[in-house]
């Protein structure tokens, strides 16, 4: 018995590591509801474009503008192409280009708010006051003047997306660590002569995650929000291609006769947009210290 | 018994929890005189505070199951909400153990005494208008005065320079003189019962007699039963006049500080005397308690410290323990008390290496 | 002030040489620290420790007690290499040395610490034993420190399995336990002891207290044992200090510091501390707060709260005086370890009142 014990004595089980994350997840209905819908987006993204029978850039002159019906659930647009089917590729690149700037957004933002929060001094005041510049703009003007420098592409949408929203991770990282090293483990960690790279990845690291994943899962909401945003604006990807907001903008021109071709994008980015935000707002509440104080408590 | 304030009668008091049905109090009788320090002693999780919360009805999230506690005739078990509320406003008040978590950080002191003043004598949301201090609605004269009596008030509890102090922020406030404060506050509504939930274990030792002397003094001045619950035995020695022994939920003995401090019956009064570095000089070894303290899960049959008491026998660990009022007053809930009280060890002298878990190593949740 | 080794509590047998020396110690802590204030000069400091001299060898347990506030804290972290001092310096083997970031390996594997708030020392996302394991050197194979880690929490009376649970799922006592065994689990030579048992009930004080003496038994090391409770000092403390105000008023072998105190201020302790016995006198509280650190009293800084001072209090600082064994700042100390100095105002006056017998 002590053996097993003692094997798994310095490392948490792996299963007990994700076990709390779990529990975050189903703690209330709506965070339920959210993460249902956050999945269920995935699923359509990965194995609807296999499943459908149409090609997304299939023209079919022929049917063009046809109603909702069996054979195309959604209908078909302007050049006949069916709908469902662009969405489900849209939905591809919509999560694709959300997850994708999130992801350099807060690697960038962490990066920056760890530095600022550890090293402290000049350092932290010089990059806290680019932040604070950067949080005075109004993020989606500032994502229109690059884009609009940079040129129209979906490849420059993202960029500006990334280059506007990092900062909010800088400073949250950034008073997390700030109250994270003055904790007492931390000092305990400094008093055995353990180096700051350690201290950083071993306690630091770890102990502002939560957070980071909280604000990362709300945020993926306002980045296809802002990639939808922007390539309605005629700014990022070019009708061609099935992005949810080109779909978007071109079927604007059929509001009157064909009311699914803007109905269809604008409630699927609605549902993305609400599922993410839920599910955030639940780990938020499972996650926060009260609450988990409030769990061990019992 | 004469003059009697408050009467705990079989109390159980029960949570639920995801092993099972926690027995926190299991049990307990005991009373509070008019006029009289009465002393909660236990260690950590015997059910003092539990005991306590449930005498004003804050037991939630546990439950009461069965019991009486009578408070001036009234049976507060049944009582309804109005009554509680009445009762908790007037007549029992509670001082916690921190008085950062009960002071608020951002109104001043005296501000905060006058507001309890004030939803003492008048009505709770006038009171509220008064604190807030809104022009059109506060009633400055009943606020005036309701300040005047938190300088009275500040002035009994001996804070130095009450008008001045009555305008100073909790964080001006040493950790003394702010549970003086919570004395005050505690005092506004003129309470014939104060219960004192530890409440010099955060303070030094210079600054708790200080404390511990003002309870006197106020029990003096007012006549009120104070029920002071602490794991410190020198603290309950030195400052009751009765006390009450708690171990597992269950009273094990209670009785006349004298009697009980000097001359334990029960086996684990007798343990925890043993165990109080107080006691003994730099080469003597202290005692340490064997075994776990019991888990409340379920509740107990017979007696709750038989797992680690040297003289159970089988009948301790099945049916009820008679309860033996071996002088007036003085009740032990034990079947072996033996004659000579002083005699037999109950606990091992620690002496000899151990290899078992220590006797907190095995207390699960 | 004196630059004497402290090492002169009448412990005359030399059985070690110190393992950790403070001499002089100064810490100031900055009062206001607004930019502006820094510029017109008007930084005001507070004194935490002034002059502070004290000496602990292996094997001996030397107990810091005083008020909360009386510096007690920063002298431990002075120690641990946790804050610099100002003025003085201390000596790890006779060596002087900083704060933990100038020191080397060695010298901080020689000092082990059971932190004030122990629960909080320990990352509540790592297991119990990953923490103890932090503390090895990396020069140990997987294997030997998972043997490492259940032999210390077994030295700690602790079931190994308590390693692979969480700070948050232990009680009080438990993770107090292993607060220890992870403080030994470098082999230090000296362990600080920050109030290791306060907030701990009587049962599981006795059982921490019991296993700090076994500990020291078996491997000879000293404590720096810091605590407001002379009660838990009087245990385990074979030299003590009274720590009033950033100074140390008065040391010496414990055993006759308790017996025969002599200064006031050790005096007041003692009497506040409340005895089990129900017959014994009841505490005395000692009216009025220490002082501001950043406005000292001039003279000696009990003054204000003493019961026997008088002018010469006031004005003058009292140096350390040799008092039988133990040595005091105090300008009547003799008076005092005599009993012949009597009270300026009797604090013996308020009697206990009259219990009320049912």
């Amino acid at each position: 018995m002590s053996e097993d014990a003692a094997n798994s004595a310095p490392h948490r089980p792996v299963g007990a590591r994700w076990r709390r994350w779990y529990e975050a997840l189903t703690t209330t209905r709506l965070t339920k509801l959210g993460a249902g819908l956050v999945c269920a987006l995935f699923a359509l993204a990965v194995f609807g474009p296999a499943v459908s029978p149409y090609d997304p850039a299939a023209q079919a002159l022929a049917h063009r503008l046809e109603a909702p019906s069996l054979a195309h659930p959604l209908g078909t647009d302007q050049l006949g192409r069916d709908v469902l089917t662009r969405l489900l590729h849209g939905a591809r690149l919509s999560l694709g280009i959300a997850i994708a700037v999130t992801a350099v957004r807060l690697s960038l933002g962490t990066a920056v708010g760890l530095v600022a929060g550890y090293v402290g001094g000049w350092v932290d005041e010089a990059l806290m006051r680019l932040v604070d510049t950067l949080l005075a703009f109004p993020g989606i003007v500032l994502a229109l003047v690059i884009a609009g420098i940079l040129g129209p592409s979906l490849t420059n949408v993202m960029v500006a997306l990334a280059v506007v929203g990092w900062a909010s991770y800088a400073r949250l990282v950034r008073s997390s660590v700030l109250s994270v090293r003055e904790r007492e483990f931390v000092t305990a960690s400094r008093l055995l002569g353990r180096s700051r790279a350690h201290v950083l990845g071993r306690h630091l690291i770890p102990n502002v995650v939560a957070p980071v994943v909280v604000l990362a899962t709300l945020d993926v909401g306002g980045v296809i929000l802002g990639t939808a945003g922007l390539s309605f604006l005629g700014l990022g990807a070019q009708p061609p291609t099935p992005e949810w907001g080109t779909m978007l903008a071109s079927g604007r021109n059929y509001l009157r006769t064909a009311w699914w071709l803007v109905n269809a994008p604008g409630v699927l980015i609605m549902l993305t947009v609400f599922g993410f935000n839920l599910l955030g707002d639940g780990l938020r509440d499972a996650l926060s210290p009260t609450q988990s104080a409030h769990i061990e408590q019992l | 018994m004469m003059n009697e304030l408050l009467r705990v009668e079989d109390l159980h008091t029960h949570f639920d929890s995801d092993q099972g049905t926690v027995h926190a109090v299991d049990g307990a009788s005991f009373g509070v005189n008019r006029g009289e320090i009465v002393g909660l002693v236990g260690e950590s999780g015997c059910g003092k505070s539990v005991t306590a919360r449930s005498i004003i009805r804050l037991e939630d999230p546990g439950r009461i199951v069965s019991g009486r506690i009578s408070f001036d005739g009234r049976d507060l078990t049944r009582a309804d909400e109005a009554t509680l509320r009445r009762v908790r406003g007037e007549d029992i008040s509670i001082v916690f153990q921190d008085p950062h978590e009960t002071l608020n950080p951002v109104f001043p002191i005296g501000d905060q005494i006058a507001e309890s003043v004030r939803i003492h004598d008048g009505g709770s949301s006038q009171g509220l208008l008064d604190f807030l201090g809104v022009p059109p609605f506060r009633n400055r004269t009943a606020w005036n005065r309701a300040e005047d009596r938190a300088v009275e008030l500040m002035e009994q509890v001996a804070i130095p320079d009450p008008n001045g102090s009555a305008a100073e922020y909790p964080h001006e406030f040493s950790g003394g003189m702010r549970q003086r404060a919570m004395l005050a506050v505690a005092l506004a509504s003129d309470p014939n019962l104060l219960i004192a939930d530890e409440p010099t274990t955060a303070l030094d030792t210079t600054t708790q007699a200080g404390i511990l002397r003002q309870i006197w003094t106020l029990r003096d001045q007012r006549d009120m039963g104070v029920l002071l619950i602490s794991h410190d035995i020198g603290v309950v020695a030195q400052t009751c006049d009765r006390v009450v022994v708690m171990y597992g939920g269950q009273v094990m003995e209670s009785g006349p500080v004298d009697e009980v401090l000097t001359a334990p019956k029960h086996p684990y009064t007798r343990a925890l005397l043993e165990c109080s570095p107080r006691n003994l000089g730099r080469d003597e070894r202290v005692s340490t308690l064997e075994g776990s303290p019991p888990d409340a899960v379920g509740g107990h049959d017979g007696c709750p410290f038989a797992d680690r008491c040297r003289l159970a026998t089988s009948d301790c660990r099945s049916g009820d323990i008679p309860v033996v009022e071996s002088d007036p007053g003085h009740r032990v809930a034990c079947i072996e008390t033996p004659a000579d009280s002083r005699g037999t060890p109950t606990v091992a002298a620690s002496g000899q290496p151990r290899n078992v878990v220590a006797p907190d190593g095995g207390d699960e949740k | 002030m004196r630059a004497s080794p402290a090492n002169d509590g009448g412990n005359d047998e030399t059985r070690h040489a110190p393992v950790a020396e403070l001499r002089n110690v100064e810490k100031e802590f900055e009062t206001s620290r607004s930019v502006l204030d820094r510029l017109l000069g008007d930084a005001r400091s507070a004194k935490a420790v002034c002059g502070a001299s004290l000496s602990i060898s292996r094997g001996e347990t030397v107990g810091v007690v005083g008020e909360s506030g009386c510096g007690k804290s920063t002298l431990a972290k002075l120690v641990t290499g946790e804050l610099t001092p100002d003025g003085g310096s201390v000596l790890l083997d006779g060596d002087s040395v900083g704060g933990y970031p100038t020191r080397t390996g060695g010298q901080l594997r020689r000092i082990g610490v059971v932190f004030q708030n122990v629960r909080e020392s320990f990352d509540s996302r790592w297991s119990v034993g990953r923490s103890i394991a932090e503390s090895f050197g990396h020069e140990q194979q997987p294997d030997e420190r998972v043997d490492r880690i259940d032999d210390l929490l077994e030295q700690v009376n602790l079931d190994p399995q308590v390693g692979s649970r969480y700070p948050s799922e232990l009680s009080g006592g438990q993770i107090q336990r292993a607060g220890i065994a992870r403080a030994l689990a470098h082999d230090p030579e000296l362990v600080v002891l920050d109030e290791p048992v306060s907030g701990l009930d009587v049962a599981t004080q006795a059982t921490i207290l019991d296993l700090l003496a076994e500990l020291q038994r078996r491997h000879e090391i000293g404590y720096l044992f810091i605590s407001h409770d002379l009660g838990v000092v009087r245990y385990l403390a074979d030299r003590l200090a009274v720590m009033y105000a950033g100074e140390i008023v008065e040391r010496g072998p414990a055993r006759d510091v308790f017996e025969r105190p002599s200064h006031p201020y050790t005096e007041a302790l003692l009497r506040a501390v409340p005895s089990d016995d129900p017959t014994d006198p009841p505490p005395e509280p000692l009216p009025g707060s220490p002082p501001d650190p950043s406005n000292r009293p001039t003279g000696c800084p009990f003054h204000p709260r003493c019961p026997h001072a008088d002018g010469q209090c006031e004005r003058q600082h009292p140096e350390f005086k040799r008092v039988r064994t133990t040595q005091s700042r105090c300008h009547y100390a003799d008076e005092l370890a005599d009993g012949t100095r009597t009270n300026n105002h009797g604090t013996d006056g308020e009697r206990r009142p009259h219990r009320s017998d049912s």
